[in-house]
């Protein structure tokens, strides 16, 4: 999986979400809270650079993909490919 | 000891007629109070009501007005605000009761508030960020979450701050009152600050991560009941992460090695033990999703982390500043005879602030029901 790919979704999510006004630092603070509330993983340590897990990214996408996030739209399917096609690939004993 | 200034009174006592005599004036919106577990909840309710104003408060272990701390079973602490504070508010009751599924509590927590702010200016999906919040105060001897969780489902933005009410050591009775009841109740103040004010809402917990141990939840019975961590039984593998037999367990023990999440780098939310059940399940005060990944954290001194908390508002012109500490802060505070200590902390850095709080059963801040931890609101000028 793409290097700090938990970091990017996150990025994007503030991004779809308009969160660039002088108040952004209080509204990212209170969606990684809630990610960390909900999935139960420590929001800190996906960095840029972090390996991160399928397990806990579709985690974290699932969680996300609540209706309270309100993120109506978002394309999660090109964060799910990267859990899914390893998936695929694994069940269908293609995996090197 | 009593404070005031143009928007805000303080005072304490034992009579709750003299409180409120002494804390009502012509422009008073409502009362937040704390009490004692010995103080006559009917006779302060009753009072209250005849006052006319809108009230909210709780039963605790213990509380803190204008710099000095009270565990004084029978004694009240009291704070009024003044309406020309706030240009739009509502308040609300929800039943927790035990005898209710959380499902229920969610859906009623949810539709009271999306209706509070239906009535008012605010708009829950996209708030004033530095003038709308909520105040909560929870019925302390059942888990808070389901509460919180219909308030964020509402409106996810908006903040709020609270805690749980307490009482004594047996844990055996507490609750909740408010101009519309008393008992096993969640109570909310929305509000909407006027022009010219603002406030900052925060939490401060004390704790160093052990670095290296890590608490996976692998199964859990329910969800404030950890099983197994790490395939493991849960009391046996906490002992074990600490380098301690679980026979040594103990509530000083849970109070100085507890467990969290963080959601970014210094923000922490934290995990209250409550105790272990009869096996090697451990019980927390909080709620626990099913593959949790905890750091695990060990107490330390609360005055450096409330003095860098404190820093962040010396420039501001504040009004009141309102806490929801916990017991167990305020326990262990006790036992290091450090009471005193951080009662002058306060007073130093805010003096002429009125403040208020109490010794909470779970704190809760934007909708996370944490342990260990103060949350604070504080409300000062913007102009």
């Amino acid at each position: 999986m793409q290097r700090g790919i938990v970091y990017t979704l996150l990025n994007k999510i503030y991004e779809y979400k308009k969160i660039s006004q002088s108040d952004d630092d209080t509204r990212k603070r209170i969606i990684r809270l809630q990610l960390t509330l909900r999935t139960g993983l420590s929001m800190s340590k996906f960095t840029i650079s972090s390996t991160d897990s399928p397990k806990e990214l579709k985690r974290i996408v699932g969680v996300l993909q609540t209706p309270d996030f309100g993120l109506y739209g978002f394309p999660f399917e090109e964060y799910l490919a990267e859990i899914i096609i390893p998936e695929q690939r694994r069940e269908n004993g293609n995996e090197k | 000891m009593a404070m005031k200034n143009e928007f805000i009174k303080t005072t304490s006592g034992k009579d709750i007629n003299r409180v409120v005599d002494e804390i009502i004036g012509k422009d008073t919106l409502f009362i937040l109070l704390f009490y004692g577990a010995d103080a006559n909840v009917e006779s302060i309710y009753d009072a209250l009501k005849k006052s006319g104003k809108y009230f909210l408060g709780c039963m605790d272990s213990a509380r803190f007005l204008d710099k000095q701390y009270s565990d004084d079973t029978q004694n009240i602490a009291a704070m009024s605000f003044s309406s020309k504070l706030f240009s739009d508010y509502a308040f609300d009751i929800v039943d927790v009761s035990e005898n209710r599924s959380r499902e229920q509590i969610r859906e009623e927590s949810y539709k009271k508030f999306y209706n509070a702010a239906k009535g008012t200016s605010i708009d829950l999906s996209n708030p004033e960020m530095k003038r709308d919040f909520a105040i909560n105060l929870v019925y302390g001897l059942n888990s808070a979450t389901p509460f919180l969780e219909g308030q964020t489902r509402a409106g996810m933005m908006l903040q709020t701050v609270g805690g749980s009410s307490g009482g004594k050591a047996d844990l055996l009775v507490s609750n909740v009152i408010s101009h519309g009841g008393i008992g096993k109740m969640g109570a909310f103040f929305l509000g909407r600050l006027a022009e010219g004010f603002e406030f900052f809402i925060d939490h401060t917990s004390s704790f160093d991560r052990l670095p290296g141990k890590q608490l996976v939840v692998t199964k859990l019975s329910n969800h404030c009941h950890i099983l197994e961590f790490n395939n493991l039984p849960a009391a046996r593998e906490y002992a074990s992460v600490l380098g301690i037999s679980v026979n040594n367990l103990s509530p000083e023990i849970f109070a100085t090695y507890t467990f969290g999440i963080e959601p970014s780098k210094d923000d922490r939310l934290i995990t209250g033990i409550m105790k272990q059940d009869e096996g090697l399940g451990l019980i927390t005060g909080n709620d626990v999703v099913d593959g949790s990944v905890f750091n695990v954290y060990k107490a330390t001194d609360q005055l450096p982390d409330r003095l860098s908390k404190l820093n962040l508002l010396k420039n501001k012109n504040l009004i009141a500043y309102i806490s929801f500490d916990c017991t167990f802060c305020y326990l262990s505070r006790k036992s290091t005879c450090s009471v005193d200590k951080m009662a002058n902390l306060y007073a130093d850095r805010l003096p002429n602030v009125p403040i208020i709080g109490f010794g909470t059963f779970g704190e809760n801040f934007c909708g996370a029901n944490i342990h260990q931890t103060e949350t604070f609101i504080a409300i000062y000028k913007s102009k």
